[in-house]
Order: structure tokens, then sequence, then C-alpha cells
């Protein structure tokens, strides 16, 4: 079966939402709806937003579609405190939209050094190649919060989106065994 | 309404929870201001992404050190405060832990032995309620049998087992505050695994589940007929104390608009844990006690310590069914405690918590094990760890150091408060420890059968110390009871007051250190609340 296609399905059929933007009034969607309908990002611009998605898509399959960029967007846009990125207790001061900023403009900028082309259009051996580099710190223009942090903190993002939630728990054969099911996938 | 307070205490976690109950059932009245956001059991829900939102989401606190405290994963604020989402692994110090300093030379002794604690341990597992096996768990120090049966061996404890049978190693059901059958009105756990986002059925005896409710219920003869209230979104900037500087008189707190009110108490009780009771004590500095309160020998903030933990990860042959269980573990081996002079230059004891029931995302779910797994490996990997992951966690001693402390930033917070900033190293032999420890988790997982075996990075586990008890001013912050030596009617409480870390998880103890700290004083009222 193909993925794209369940999760799509699964999150419309489930009910699961949240809060975003759309044409001037906060709406509730679906994730996937929300990337479809591209409900406007408020915090990232459009570069960053672009950079986010690909690169996440490429560390994790399904998550541009399941609403990375959304999620993100969404925590940073919101109250400190009720911020749901896994980022608040890594020990990086709040408030993070600095942070995500920071990674992704040093993400792109890397790719612009290294392959003088955007991050949309490596190759699959290209994007290999730029992981190897950022998980060893080995970038050498790279600025901002080290390179292998900035992985691991998207990587865990993507993970979230695609795995911490039901479809990914049963695209894993994990129950989810939920006391209290979250009204809103975050 | 203030001069009607008798008790007021910082925090409504673990520690407070316990004296909020039993002065307020002893007709107090007790006020307990806390951080964070109120919150009941069915705000639980279970997704660990929006189990974030139990986490510490107050000032945020610079650290420094080859080993920091994690304080943003270690820490959670709003009602029950961390308590909410801790997994309920209680074992009981040991006799050994409390004599460290006499017996190896390193770190500090405690002013009581085991021997001391013991009674209110019996009390708090009668109370909040206990599984385990008290025979099998053979390096369990003296007391009474637990009230109800441990929980079950599933497939991940079977199999991880295996491994230490071959090396002769003992492992026991883990002692979890965890219901395993219906007790005083509280259900009995599901094994869903859903402990870390905080568990809504009140299986696992957190602040809410048990001592909370019976210090918010308890009305006896206060004017308004409750004993106890909590008000939320009171961040409590200083503790305020007469002239003199001998007694405190109540405290400041902000309300989430930036609003500071005062607060007027006969006993004010710190409890907001390690780092924060510090940085309040030092942050209350005032003409009578230039470096902060209780700090007259400079040891407010020092002996932080945390401990220093290790997850062993692997893929096993066999089916592991990975997501059922609590997220504590199914078993425990304490087989590397006591002897606490290892080979090679290793000090500390350690113990294993074997078999912890975990979820596909965060920091310690299936696919962050792997953080090099990416692109289209993943899923597989994914989908075979559902089936057949297996982990244990090595929780070490830390060595009590004066160095290691809690201090003020210049950074300040948003009512213009300093910031807390904290150093935590370990030293070589407990570096060493945690090594040998690995080395023997990986074996153990070879042995068992995994296909693969691999550790995960080097973290720091619970947060202890800083406002360390004693008997002598000159090397203690409090006494044996939590009593500050300067100030009679300031008390601390949780496990920041605990001069070494032992080698088990702390709560079990900090229940049992609070109800010593409150009968104390209920017993002594009119002389430290004069
Ligand atoms: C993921 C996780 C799992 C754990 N599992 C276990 C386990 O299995 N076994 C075990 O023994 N321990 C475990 N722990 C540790 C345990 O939760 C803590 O040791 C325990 O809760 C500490 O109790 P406490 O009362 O000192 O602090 P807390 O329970 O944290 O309560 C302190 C409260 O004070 C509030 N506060 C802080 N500053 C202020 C202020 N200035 N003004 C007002 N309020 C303030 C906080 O918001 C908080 O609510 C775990 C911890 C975590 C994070
Ligand atoms: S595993 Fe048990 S204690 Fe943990 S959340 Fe589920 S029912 Fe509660």
């Amino acid at each position: 079966m193909n993925n794209t296609i369940s999760r799509r399905h699964f999150l419309k059929a489930s009910g699961i939402t949240i809060s975003v933007i759309v044409a001037n009034q906060i709406v509730q969607l679906s994730p996937s709806q929300a990337y479809a309908k591209e409900a406007i990002i408020r915090v990232l611009s459009e570069a960053q937003t672009t950079t986010l998605e690909v690169f996440a898509e490429a560390l994790v399959p399904g998550s541009r579609v399941a609403g990375i960029s959304h999620f993100i967007d969404s925590q940073l846009a919101g109250p400190n405190e009720d911020s749901l990125l896994m980022l608040k207790y890594l020990g990086v001061p709040q408030p993070h939209a600095g942070f995500y900023q920071a990674i992704l403009d040093a993400l792109a900028a890397s790719v612009k050094t290294y392959f003088d082309k955007p991050i949309s259009e490596l190759n699959s051996k290209q994007m290999e190649v730029l992981i190897g580099l950022i998980n060893q710190d080995a970038l050498e223009d790279w600025a901002g919060p080290s390179a292998s942090f900035a992985y691991f903190v998207l990587r865990s993002d993507a993970v979230d989106v695609v795995y911490g939630v039901d479809q990914g728990f049963a695209d894993i054969g994990v129950p989810p065994m939920h006391h209290i099911k979250p009204k809103q996938v975050w | 309404m203030n001069k009607d307070i008798d008790i007021l205490i910082v925090g409504s976690g673990a520690a407070a929870s316990v004296i909020a109950a039993k002065a307020a059932l002893d007709g107090k009245n007790v006020v307990m201001l806390e951080a964070g956001p109120e919150r009941s059991l069915n705000d639980l829900v279970s997704s660990q992404i929006w189990a974030r939102k139990l986490k510490w989401s107050g000032a945020h606190v610079e650290e420094e050190g080859n080993l920091k405290i994690g304080n943003n994963f270690n820490a959670g604020s709003g009602t029950g405060g961390t308590s909410m989402h801790h997994y309920g692994v209680w074992p009981r110090l040991h006799d050994v832990d409390f004599t460290m300093k006499t017996d190896h030379r390193r770190g500090l002794d405690w002013p009581i032995n085991y021997a001391d604690l013991a009674p209110f341990y019996d009390l708090i597992q009668d109370e909040i309620g206990l599984s385990g096996d008290h025979v099998l768990e053979k390096w369990r120090p003296k007391g009474k049998d637990y009230p109800m049966p441990p929980v079950p061996t599933f497939a991940q404890g079977k199999v991880i087992s295996k491994g230490f049978d071959k090396f002769g190693l003992d492992t026991a059901p883990i002692p979890l505050a965890i219901n395993t059958r219906p007790r005083k009105n509280r259900r009995a756990c599901i094994y869903d695994g859903w402990c870390d986002a905080g568990c809504p059925i009140g299986a696992l005896g957190n602040a809410l589940a048990y001592y909370l409710p019976r210090a918010l219920n308890a009305s006896t003869h206060s004017d308004n007929g409750i004993n106890a209230r909590i008000i939320h979104n009171a961040t409590v900037g200083r503790v305020l104390t007469n002239k003199k500087g001998d007694k405190a008189t109540g405290v400041d707190y902000f309300d989430q608009s930036g609003n500071k009110t005062t607060l007027t108490a006969k006993i004010v009780v710190l409890a907001a844990f390690a780092v924060q009771n510090p940085r309040i004590l030092l942050n209350s500095a005032s003409t009578s006690h230039p470096n902060g309160l209780a700090n007259g020998s400079d040891l407010v903030g020092r002996y932080l310590m945390t401990h220093p933990s290790n997850t062993i990860n692997g893929i096993f042959k066999d089916p592991t069914t990975p997501h059922l269980g609590a997220t504590g573990g199914q078993l425990i081996c304490q087989d590397g405690y006591d002897k606490k002079s290892k080979s090679d230059g290793a000090f500390g004891s350690y113990q294993w918590l074997i078999a912890n029931a975990v979820k596909p995302n965060d920091l310690l779910g299936m696919a962050n094990s792997r953080p090099d797994i990416y692109g289209e490996k993943l899923k597989p990997f994914m989908q075979t760890a559902a089936k057949h992951y297996g982990t244990m966690v090595c929780v070490g001693e830390d060595i009590p150091k004066a160095e290691n402390r809690v201090m003020l930033s210049q950074a300040k917070d948003q009512y213009g408060l300093p910031l807390a900033k904290t150093i935590h190293n370990v030293s070589v032999e407990t570096d060493r420890l945690i090594n040998q420890a690995v080395q023997q988790g990986l074996d153990i997982f070879k042995a068992a059968g995994a296909t693969d075996a691999w550790a995960g990075p080097r973290f720091g586990m619970h947060i202890l110390g800083g406002t360390v008890m004693g008997d002598k001013p000159e090397t203690s912050v409090t006494n044996q009871y939590g009593q500050t030596h300067e100030i009679e009617n300031l008390l601390i409480a949780g496990p920041g007051l605990f001069p070494s870390s032992g080698a088990v998880n702390p709560t079990f103890t900090i229940h049992a250190l609070a109800l010593k700290s409150v009968e104390y004083l209920l017993s002594h009222w009119n002389s430290i609340a004069k």
C-alpha cells in the first residue's frame, strides 16, 4: 500500500487536527491538510521552510507530508511554556525560533557552498554526502549551533510527526493503547 | 488571609505533597505555591509529544560540566511537579549509602542511618502501595514485605534476563510505586507503557494519585473548612525573614502577569526541587544574610549530584514486545551495589533497571536509540525494533563534591531574578564505573542473544544535593529533619537534602524523608512555629 496515501487518508479520517492560519483565519486542519492547503507558516521564512522540509524528508521519509514544517512553526509561534518541541529539554534556552532559523540558514548556506545549488535540487548521493558531513561536524563554513546537534534535533522532530502519532505506530505495528487519546496531534 | 497560613510550601511535587497531606490532616492551614499550571490526572494525554507539557518550563537553568544535570529533562512543573511523569521505580537506599565518608573517605556521611529511615519507608510503602518481591530482591535492606505482588515479566524482560543468568547475575522484579492490583480506590496498572506521559488512571503513585488529594480534601477545623490549597502559576522569588534574620516570615511570589505578592506564614518549606531550592535561598540575600539564607557556611548549592547513567540497547532474535510493561522497567539487578571500590580505579555502586517499556519517538524512544539511521533504512529499523528491541539502563553513584554546585548567574529571569547556573563534573573513578557497567551491559545483551547491541550516550539521571543535611552547620545546610541550621522555621524538602546519591532512584527516599520531617515538625509545632 502507498504509505503517503494511507497516512493522508488516516489523518483525515481520524479527525486529528492542528490549529493553523488559512486565508487569515485560524482553522483546525489535519497536518496533511495544512500542508496541502499551504497554511501560513508564521515564523519560518519560505526558504527556511523549504530547507526544513527537504532535509527532514531525507532523514525521515514521510515527514514532509506529515506536516513537519507546520509542527515546528506552530510551536515556535506559540507561548514558550506550551512548546511541544523536544528541544525544550535539550538545554537550549527559549525562545527557540532563533535556533531553528540559525540551523536552517546554516544548512542552506552549506549546501550552496558545497554543491552550488539549492537543497531541493540535491540528488540522493549528494544528500548522503551532506548528511555525513553534518554528522561529523565536518562542514567547514557551518555557522550556528553544532551541525550534528542540528541533525539530531531535526531528525527527532521528523520522527515525532511520522512515528509519534497513531498512524506511525500502526505503520510499525505498535498498538498505541492510549489511556487518553490526544485531541490534536500537537 | 495571610496571617492564617501555618505552613507555606514552595512547590506541589513529591516532597511537598507528603508534607501538605500530613500537615493538613493534622488541621494545619497549608498553602502550596506552584510555579507551573494547574493539572489533573485527566490532563495526562498518552503521547510522547504531549508529555513534554509536563517538563520544566520555568526559568532557564545554565549548565556546565562534563556531565550536565539535564535540568529540563529531569525536572517538571505544574501540579504534582516532576512526580507526575516519574516512572515509579522505588528502591530503598542501602545501609552503606549512609556512611560513604566514614567507609571510603569520599563525599559525605548522612546524619542518619538506614535504620532511622526504615520505619518511614515502611509507612510510605503501606500508604502509597508498592509492588515487588522482597525475597527475590536479595539486595533489599530490611523492611516490611511489599503490599502488592510484583509486575509481570513480559517477553523483553524474559529475553534480557537470560543474559544476566549466563553471567551468574541475579535479577528480581523491579520495585515500583505502581498498583499491580486495585488498591485504596486506585486502579491496577494495565502495562501500556505510558508512565512517561503521566499515568492518568492513578495506578502510579505520583503526587496527584495519593498525597495531594489527601491534602486538598483534608477538612478539620480551619475557618473556611479546607485545610490546604495550591496557588498555581505562582513563582516564588525570595524567602523573607524578620530583621534579625533568625525567623522566616513568608515569601514573595510572582503571578503570570509579573505581579508580586507577599504571603506570610509560621513555617516556610522549600520543596521546589534540587536546583530551584538553592536558587531561592541565594536570591533571598538580605542585610542579615548577605550571602543568601542558610548560607553562612557557603554550602548552599554545593554537593550537587546526578546519577551518571547509560542505556544499553539491542535487537534480539526472539520477540520482545517492547511496548509492554511500565516505563521504569520489569526487572532490577543490584549485584553491582555495596562493593563500592571496584577494579581498575573505578568507584561507586550501580544498578540495572531492565526492560523498560518504550515508544517509537522521544529522547528515550526506539528511533533515537539509533540516531545514525536515517532515510530509507529508518522504517525497516523501526519495524524490527517494534518487535525485537530491548533496553536497560545502568544507574550509577555520583561522588558528592563541593565544587559541583548551583550558583547564581549574571542573567536574569522575567521577574528580574538571577537564573540558576549549575556546574557538575564526574570524577575519573565515576567515569570508570560507568564504563565498566556499559561493557558488562553489552556482554549481557550479547549473551542474551542480541544480534546487535549498542550503548547510548551517558546522561545524568535525577538531580540531588545542593542543600545537604548533616549534623553541623559548618558542614551542612540543614539538620536531619530538613530544618535549616540558621533559621529554625525554614525547612527544605526533596532530594537536595541527600548528602550522597547512592545509586537508586530517589523518590521513595524523598517521601520517607519528607514524612520524617513533617512528623517532627508537627510534634514540635509550638517550639518551631512560635
Ligand atoms: C522522566 C523522569 C522519570 C523519573 N522516574 C523516577 C523513578 O522511576 N523513580 C524515582 O525515584 N524518581 C524518578 N524521577 C525523579 C523524581 O521525579 C524526582 O526526584 C522527584 O519528583 C523530586 O521531587 P521534589 O518534590 O523534590 O520535586 P518536584 O516533584 O519536581 O516538585 C517541585 C515543584 O516545585 C515547583 N517549583 C520550582 N520552583 C518554584 C518556585 N520558584 N516557585 C514555586 N514553585 C516552584 C516545580 O514547578 C515543581 O512542581 C524521574 C524524573 C523524571 C524527569
Ligand atoms: S504502564 Fe501502568 S503505571 Fe504506567 S501509565 Fe500505564 S497503567 Fe499507568
